[in-house]
């Protein structure tokens, strides 16, 4: 074989091998933790928790400022830390740590759901 | 020179079989969708689909909501309800007639512990509204007068309540029969699997973009939401739906008085059981079932699962957890609780 056709050839090895292990490496990177508030079914605040640095406070109110819920995020956790709902069975929900957990206040609307890479594809209850 | 020809071919070879795994091993797409809907937060995944699917998906979700709620005027369980010991018959379409004739078949087959007519009792304790309350005995023993399956008469095509007061309330096997109808929509759409999580009720189809088994957990009642006390492992797509007194209750002097109603009484039925979890093919029947289980304690409903063939079922009572024989190796405990052994 001519050395241009070696180097040719093994180039282009190099390249499959580079690409491939980029997209090996690119399936198994875990996406971060990421924290989701929800009104009325659409996404209005979207934190990654795992690169947060600093707490972070959200006051959410509906429209005519009746109802109100407050969420904290911090780094690695997010809360419903205070609403003015009946049952506030929101706040009780507590600190959120993993993917897939929720805090959910029905009477206002308003969700506050954990997402990443869970192990599980759904949770009965 | 051959043994060039053929490293040049071994290697343009082993290239494009590296591009053709990566095309076929290639992510599908995730799409999920939040909403709320039935009075509860439903999680929708799917893969292989669109948005467009997801949006298709809500307004079918808004249609048999807008069928089947008791409260939505024009809906058929309102209008049923109000035309109550007017003697006048309700149409039916032929999924109206389909509901209710599987709610007759589950309420006939629990002996009652299912019961699509107990919308008397329910509306008089008035849980999940803004105003629950504890009914006086006096109220509850004409509620319960009132309450019934056998109750509701229907003819080919339709149906309705004798005597006035009488109502349905279809609210423990309607999303059942919507996880079941939003499955057939998405395979229709050709969507290659998914995940449909109504409230807490989940029900699995196609295959996961892996091909690897469904893993759902079991959620804890002693824990906040999200936390699963163990995980079912399923190779097969299944629905699996959890009753239990965790979520919907109220608490008055002290007393909690959770949703699941014993349709004798007109009380909470009295028991020691936090939750029951119900798998089965159709999420239609896991629904109904989940009620009637709780209804019926863990003895008598240990027995009626067993005896029914695609059905089974997990109890929780205080620490421990029972299976049904079906669920062995399917099941792990992740939680601070026993398997009853039996």
């Amino acid at each position: 074989m001519k050395r241009g056709d070696q180097l040719i050839l093994g180039g282009t090895f190099c390249v499959a091998l580079l690409c491939a292990a980029l997209w090996l490496w690119n399936r198994n990177a875990a996406p971060a933790l990421v924290a989701e508030i929800s009104s009325d079914g659409v996404v209005i605040e979207t934190v990654d928790l795992a690169t947060l640095k600093e707490p972070v406070t959200f006051r959410i109110e509906s429209h005519d400022g009746q109802d109100v819920n407050v969420i904290r995020m911090e780094p690695g956790r997010a809360a419903i830390v205070e609403a003015n709902c009946p049952d506030e069975l929101c706040v009780r929900s507590g600190w959120l740590t993993r993917a897939g957990q929720s805090a959910v206040c029905l009477p206002h609307r308003l969700a506050l759901y954990l997402k990443g890479e869970s192990d599980l594809d759904g949770l009965s209850h | 020179m051959k043994n060039k020809k053929l490293l040049t071919g071994a290697l343009i070879g082993l290239l494009l079989l590296a591009g053709l795994v990566m095309w076929y091993r290639r992510p599908v797409t995730v799409e999920t969708r939040q909403l709320y809907g039935m009075g509860t937060v439903i999680h929708l995944t799917v893969y292989g689909g669109t948005q467009e699917d997801l949006d298709g998906a809500a307004q079918l979700i808004g249609r048999i909501e807008s069928d089947f709620s008791t409260v939505i005027e024009g809906s058929l369980v309102y209008r049923l309800n109000a035309a109550a010991g007017s003697g006048s018959w309700t149409a039916l379409t032929p999924q109206e007639e389909k509901v209710l004739t599987e709610a007759l078949l589950w309420a006939k087959w629990t002996d009652g512990a299912f019961d699509p007519a107990l919308g008397p009792v329910v509306q008089l304790w008035g849980i999940g509204t803004d105003r629950p309350r504890v009914p006086s005995e006096k109220e509850l023993s004409a509620a319960v007068g009132l309450s019934g399956w056998r109750r509701l008469q229907m003819e080919p095509g339709k149906a309705r309540l004798s005597r006035v007061g009488e109502a349905l309330e279809l609210g423990g096997i309607v999303k059942g029969y919507a996880a079941d109808e939003l499955r057939r929509f998405f395979e229709e759409k050709g969507i290659s699997g998914g995940v449909i999580d109504l409230g807490g009720n989940v029900l699995t189809f196609g295959k996961k973009p892996d091909g690897s088994a469904w893993r759902i957990g079991v959620q804890d009642p002693g824990l906040g939401r999200g936390k699963p006390l163990g995980v079912l492992t399923l190779n097969r797509n299944v629905s699996v739906v959890t009753s239990g007194v965790y979520e919907r209750f109220f608490t008055e002097n002290g007393v909690t008085y959770h949703h699941i109603f014993d349709p004798a009484t007109g009380y909470p039925v009295a028991t020691d059981l936090s939750s029951v979890t119900v798998l089965s093919d159709r999420s239609i029947d896991g629904d109904a079932l989940s009620t009637a289980l709780f209804v019926l304690g863990q003895e008598r409903a240990m027995k009626l699962v067993e005896s029914l063939p695609g059905v089974d079922a997990l109890f929780v009572r205080g620490k421990q957890v029972a299976l049904s024989s079906g669920l062995a190796g399917l099941f792990k405990l992740t939680g601070d609780y026993t398997i009853e052994t039996r």
